[in-house]
C-alpha cells in the first residue's frame, strides 16, 4: 500500500505502524520520538496494534534545537 | 505531570526567598535559555550551564529517518539538570500548533509547552486570532501553557482568563536583538496581571534583560543574544548577572525620576557662605 511518512511516499506491505517504523529502520526504543497518523498522536503503546491503510500520513517527530 | 527540577544547593541559597514560581513548579534562575543557533553542541551546553538556565526551549520536527547518524539535541541536554519547554515554533495555525503540542507531550513527557502561532514570516509576529484558538484548546487539554504573544494587554489578559501559565510577551521581533521597544506596553502588562510575564523574543544585550526585569518579568527568555555572541558563553553569564542584577532593582524599588536636579551632597555648611 502507499503510504506517506515524513513528507516522502512510499510502498509498504507493513500491516501496523511499529513494523514500518522497524522497516524503516527506526530505534522504537529511543525516547524522545513520537508519531501522528493523519493528524491524531499514536501513544507508543498503540504503535504495535495500530493497523495502517492505504493513503495515510504518517509523522515520526522528535526534539531539535530550538529557541 | 512532569517533576520539578531538583535545585541545588547554590541555585537555593541564591533564590530561597525568590525562586521563579511557574506552572506549579519552582525554579532556581529566571533566564530560560533556547538551544539553537550555537556555534556547537559543546558551546550550547556551557552557555546553558553559565546563564544557569533551569528551563531550556527545543523545538519539535520530523526525525531525520535517511540519516540515522544524526544527533538529537536530547543527546547532549541532561534532563536531570534542565526542563525541557517544547516550542511550537514553525506553526501558522492553531491547528498545527495542537498537533505539535500533542506530540511534543508525548515525545518528552513534559505538559510545558511554548505556543507560538506565526502569523507573517518577515516579522514572526504572533497571529492572535489563531494563537487564543490553540491556547484555550491546549488549556483544556491539561497542558501548562506558555503563550508567545504581543506586549497588548488585551490580548495579554485574554490568555489569563483562559487558564494559561504564564504570558511570554516579545520585547521586539524573534532574534532581532531590538531590545525593548515598547517598555510602556510591558508595565502595563505587568501591573494588570497576576500570572507571571516572561519577557520572550528580541533581547540584544545584557542591558536589555536587565530593563526586562526593572520593568517586572518574572523571567526572560533568549536564544540569539547569547547563541549569536562572539562569546556565547561569556554572554551567557551577562545575561544571568543581568537578569539578577535587574530583578533585585525591581524588588529594591528605583526612585522616581526627575527633570531637575535633586542634590545629593548636604547643602549645609559651605565653606565661603554666611554662618548660621
Amino acid at each position: 500500500m502507499k503510504l506517506m511518512l515524513n513528507g516522502r511516499s512510499l510502498e509498504s506491505e507493513c500491516e501496523t505502524l511499529l513494523a514500518l517504523l522497524h522497516e524503516q529502520g527506526i530505534d522504537t526504543d529511543q525516547r524522545g520520538i513520537a508519531v501522528a497518523i493523519d493528524n491524531q498522536v499514536i501513544t507508543r503503546q498503540h504503535w504495535e496494534s495500530r493497523a495502517l491503510a492505504e493513503g495515510e500520513v504518517i509523522e515520526v517527530i522528535t526534539a531539535m534545537q530550538g529557541g | 505531570m512532569s517533576e520539578p527540577i531538583h535545585i541545588s544547593e547554590r541555585d537555593a541559597a541564591e533564590f530561597a526567598d525568590d525562586p521563579l514560581r511557574l506552572a506549579g513548579r519552582v525554579y532556581g534562575s529566571r533566564l530560560l535559555l533556547g538551544t539553537s543557533r550555537y556555534p556547537n553542541p559543546q558551546t550550547m551546553i556551557e552557555s546553558l550551564e553559565a546563564g544557569g538556565a533551569r528551563i531550556v526551549t527545543v523545538s519539535i520536527r520530523r526525525l531525520n529517518i535517511a540519516d540515522r547518524g544524526a544527533g538529537s539535541v536530547l543527546d547532549y541536554i541532561d534532563r536531570s539538570r534542565y526542563e525541557l519547554l517544547p516550542n511550537t515554533a514553525g506553526c501558522f495555525t492553531a491547528k498545527e500548533a495542537v498537533l505539535t503540542a500533542q506530540l511534543a507531550r508525548e515525545a518528552l513527557g513534559t505538559d510545558l509547552v511554548k505556543v507560538e502561532v506565526i502569523g507573517d514570516e518577515d516579522t514572526l509576529l504572533p497571529d492572535v486570532e489563531q494563537l487564543l484558538k490553540a491556547c484555550n484548546e491546549l488549556v483544556r487539554m491539561g497542558f501548562a501553557v506558555l503563550p508567545y504573544c504581543n506586549d497588548d494587554l488585551i490580548t495579554c489578559l485574554k490568555l489569563q482568563d483562559m487558564g494559561c501559565a504564564a504570558v511570554m510577551p516579545l520585547a521586539s521581533p524573534i532574534g532581532s536583538g531590538m531590545g525593548i521597544r515598547n517598555p510602556y506596553n510591558l508595565e502595563i502588562v505587568r501591573e494588570r496581571i497576576t500570572i507571571p510575564m516572561i519577557i520572550d523574543a528580541g533581547i540584544g544585550t545584557a542591558s536589555d534583560a536587565a530593563r526586562a526585569m526593572e520593568l517586572g518579568a518574572d523571567g526572560v527568555l533568549l536564544n540569539t543574544a547569547v547563541a549569536g555572541a562572539h562569546h556565547p558563553v561569556e554572554m551567557a553569564r551577562a545575561m544571568r548577572l543581568a537578569i539578577e542584577g535587574g530583578r533585585l532593582a525591581y524588588r529594591a524599588g528605583r526612585i522616581p525620576t526627575r527633570l531637575y536636579a535633586t542634590a545629593s551632597s548636604p547643602t549645609e555648611g559651605m565653606i565661603g557662605t554666611a554662618g548660621a
